[in-house]
């Protein structure tokens, strides 16, 4: 029984949600889309994001730097324009993704649809996206559509 | 009816007072009373810069929920019409944003080196590819394809924040942050938001004042009140006399007035701090009230002619007299209100008392007889202990320690200002007199600090602007932009993707003007123009005209310290002055007195040498501590009737006690320094007085 508690314990300390995903780039200015297939893990300080394909490469964000460490395992830091559009839309994704921080978000505002949410922004991120859709089923977030202002468009279909 | 000349003159000039009190202008401006106009000056411009303008509130956490509670505070705070704008993100305002759509081209760093078609070419090839390969999004630049433009937009992280704590709002007000009341409202209505909120942490520069002058007041009502009681004791227990306490009152009272109206009338104003320690120095008189009442003077019924107490106060007048020389404003109305308000009082103890019919006090002969001491072995132990302060005293020229310590706030300003302000930069204040000459000014001086900051950042000057305009003028971008959407097509990229790169950028317009957004802004002050520019701390800056290093605490301790010395050479030359009076009082025999003088000064300096550092205060109480002594020394020396001498002394130095001296007991170390001077001095002169040798009649 006491091993029971500690292991309930230990599971609700060192919980942290993630989950599999299929990631659709579509680039409006080159008409095509791209594929990628990685895992999302959001844990208290960090965020972290790794592709399997095409390509191994693995995206950490914490609240002082954005990493990008390669199969090789060489790590370097993201700047600029990349560090910006990274950690924003790794924010977009932690809100998107959960029913419960989708609801809550001062960032959104939310108009109820036949197969979840159309999301309209506020905020920073109104300024690189102009909404975004997502899917809910039995009160879970299956995936999400992000509509970028100069047509592009990131679906991620949660596995 | 001249038995109530004192009542009438204290009618007259209370009436005048009431009516004239609208027209009488209180200055509560405290910078002006002791710093130089160049100082002065540049508080105006630090002022007019904002730069202190701004409330921080930290919620702990780095979650969406922290977040949330920020952006909740955040539109409470925007409702509150003292603020003019919050932010939470860091990311450019929208204004801005708009702004840098305009004049990108300008702004920009352009790298104006012609390419090849092949260059062109594989160029966009590799963004091409950066698009579709990349786990990075970053969207296609239409307008800049090749990147020939450079500009930093985009903020290292998106929220302030403070490290291992949470983010951070920043609220910047548009009032008056010196205005204590317009200050507290708002920090007032701040704390209310704030009141029930779990992991907050809100600061703001005004804080201290807000804090430290509701602290000071609590303390200042202590002070006062056990001055109160002590005084009450004083004049109604040992004294136990109504009338002379009443008219005493109404005679300090008249002075003070009297004051006040020739200070304006001269001055154009009053400062409350002169007011305040005006009004502490003119109490000092009572000691003539005293003097004249144990020797029975108030039954004359004409001038009383007293020859120790007009040497007196011709002596202490004097010194104040000396003392409006300062080229220190606080120095000269300080010295001019006090040497009108001890005239004033002078002539009311001296003329108007003696109608007054108040009977001389009984005062019980002492039976021995009294040795004087010896001067001269008092003026050798002053001297010794001078030369010991001298050796051990060392000025403080910090401003701060005469402060309120308000722990709290100093942690939190630690705290916020390690992670917020820009650190590693040192603050410089850029001058001309003209906008144009500002802004070239700012151009030449990045040339030799590349990586500064400032409004340049976002305006350049004109001349800038049109060089840079001809450049862009020149380049061939019509030609480019043909090339680009030829080889684009080529690679794979839409049909008109790259319509509009590179478009209009000859037809960029100089017209930039600053935006409050901009976080720098152009001042003017007294038919100048500054700026304020951040230079990284790895530079050892070469200041030329116009410039100058922002360092409040070196700028005000080097004003301090001049301060000093001015104060010092004065009180110097009023050592003369006393000398030369005592002179006249004395004769030859003038060491008597003069030890009255220098032995309690030189205790009072011994004793700050043991238990610290000299400050401003402390000079200032030396210089009250002077008034009093001079005319004590003078009193006991030309008295005839020594116990009644001692007795108005001895009055006069418990009021002095109980209105100066509970200033000890203060928080306040400017306040304190000032009590700690006169219980010092005043127990150095009971000794004086007490502390004699008696023979047996």
């Amino acid at each position: 029984m006491r091993y029971l508690l500690i292991l309930c314990l230990s599971v609700l300390v060192f919980a942290k949600s993630s989950y599999d995903f299929d990631e659709y780039k579509f680039v409006s200015a080159t008409s095509k889309t791209a594929k990628q297939s990685g895992n999302i893990i959001f844990e208290k300080d960090k965020t972290i994001i790794t592709y399997f394909e095409p390509k191994y490469k693995q995206i950490i964000s914490s609240e002082d730097n954005v990493t990008i460490t390669g199969k090789s395992g060489k790590t370097y830091p993201l700047k600029g324009k990349g560090r910006f559009y990274t950690k924003l839309f790794i924010d977009v994704m932690a809100q998107l993704g959960d029913l419960k921080s989708l609801k809550s978000s001062k960032d959104f505002s939310l108009t109820k649809t036949k197969k979840g949410y159309s999301v309209e922004f506020r905020g920073d991120i109104k300024d690189a996206a102009s909404k975004a859709e997502v899917s809910v089923e039995d009160l879970h977030v299956k995936g999400f559509k992000l509509f970028m202002k100069n047509g592009d468009t990131i679906e991620i279909i949660k596995k | 009816m001249k038995k109530h000349l004192n009542i009438t003159i204290f009618l007259v000039l209370s009436g005048l007072f009431f009516v004239l009190f609208p027209k009488i202008h209180f200055s509560t401006n405290f910078l002006e009373l002791f710093f130089s106009q160049k100082t002065v000056t540049l508080f105006h411009v630090i002022s007019k810069l904002q730069l202190s303008n701004n409330i921080y509130i930290a919620k702990k956490g780095f979650d969406q929920e922290s977040l949330n509670e920020l952006y909740n505070l955040k539109e409470k705070l925007e409702k509150f019409p003292q603020i003019s704008k919050v932010s939470i993100s860091l990311v450019p305002s929208k204004k801005m944003q708009e702004y840098y759509k305009r004049y990108y081209y300008l702004l920009a760093d352009f790298n104006d080196t012609r390419l090849s078609q092949k260059e062109i070419h594989q160029k966009l090839l590799s963004e091409y590819e950066r698009l579709l390969d990349s786990f990075v999004y970053v969207p296609l630049d239409t307008n800049d394809p090749l990147g020939l433009f450079h500009i930093k937009l985009f903020p290292h992280d998106k929220y302030l924040k403070i490290k291992d704590y949470g983010y951070v709002l920043k609220a910047a007000t548009n009032i008056d942050t010196s205005s204590t009341k317009a200050a507290k409202e708002l920090y007032d209505k701040v704390h209310s938001l704030l009141k029930d909120r779990k992991d907050v942490l809100v600061y703001a520069p005004f804080f201290f004042m807000v804090e430290n002058s509701s602290s000071i007041q609590k303390d200042v009502q202590r002070i006062v009140t056990f001055a109160t009681v002590l005084l009450i004791l004083l004049y109604f227990v040992m004294l136990r006399n109504f009338k002379l306490l009443l008219h005493g009152f109404m005679a300090i009272g008249s002075s003070v007035i009297g004051a006040i109206l020739l200070s304006e009338y001269f001055l154009g104003s009053i400062n409350v701090m002169v007011l305040a320690f005006g009004i502490s120095i003119t109490t000092v008189s009572i000691d003539y009230m005293f003097h004249h009442y144990f020797h029975g003077k108030f039954t004359t019924k004409g001038f009383i002619k007293d020859k120790s107490v007009f040497f007196g106060f011709i002596t202490t007048f004097g010194v104040f007299v000396i003392f409006s020389f300062i080229d220190i404003e606080l120095f000269f109305q300080l010295s001019f209100f006090s040497a009108v308000s001890l005239l004033i009082a002078y002539l009311l103890f001296s003329w108007a008392f003696s109608y007054l019919d108040i009977a001389k006090p009984y005062v019980k002969s002492q039976e021995r007889k009294t040795k004087k001491f010896n001067p001269l072995f008092v003026i050798g132990i002053s001297m010794g202990l001078f030369t010991y302060s001298y050796t051990h005293l060392h000025f403080d020229n910090n401003l701060k320690n005469l402060d309120y310590k308000n722990e709290k706030l100093l942690h939190l300003s630690k705290i916020f200002n390690e992670n917020l302000t820009k650190k590693n930069y040192q603050n410089i204040i850029l001058s001309a007199k003209s906008k144009e000459l500002l802004l070239q000014k700012y151009e030449s001086l990045q040339t030799n600090y590349p990586d500064m900051l400032g409004i340049g950042k976002f305006v350049l000057s004109q001349k800038k602007c049109e060089q840079k305009r001809k450049i862009l003028q020149d380049y061939d971008f019509k030609t480019l932009r043909a090339v680009i959407n030829k080889e684009s097509e080529k690679i794979g990229f839409n049909k008109g993707v790259f319509v509009d790169a590179y478009k209009n950028v000859d037809k960029v317009r100089c017209d930039m003007k600053e935006l409050d957004d901009m976080g720098f802004k152009i001042v003017q002050v007294d038919k100048k123009y500054y700026i304020l520019v951040l230079i990284n701390k790895k530079y050892k800056i070469k200041l030329q005209e116009g410039m100058e290093l922002l360092d409040i605490n070196t700028i005000l301790e080097k004003d301090m310290a001049s301060m000093k010395r001015t104060v010092l050479k004065f009180m110097f030359l009023s050592m003369i002055f006393i000398i030369l009076m005592l002179f006249f009082a004395s004769g030859f025999d003038l060491l008597y007195p003069l030890s009255f003088v220098l032995f309690p000064l030189s205790v009072v300096l011994f004793f700050i040498s043991l238990f610290g550092t000299i400050n401003i205060m402390h000079l200032f109480g030396l210089i009250i501590l002077i008034a009093i002594s001079i005319d004590y020394g003078i009193y006991i020396h030309s008295s005839q009737n020594l116990s009644e001498t001692k007795m108005a002394i001895r009055y006069a130095l418990l009021s002095t006690l109980a209105g100066f001296g509970v200033l000890i007991f203060s928080d306040i170390a400017a306040l304190h320094s000032i009590g700690f001077v006169i219980t010092v001095g005043v127990f150095a002169i009971f000794i004086l007085i007490y502390g004699k040798k008696y023979e047996n009649i």
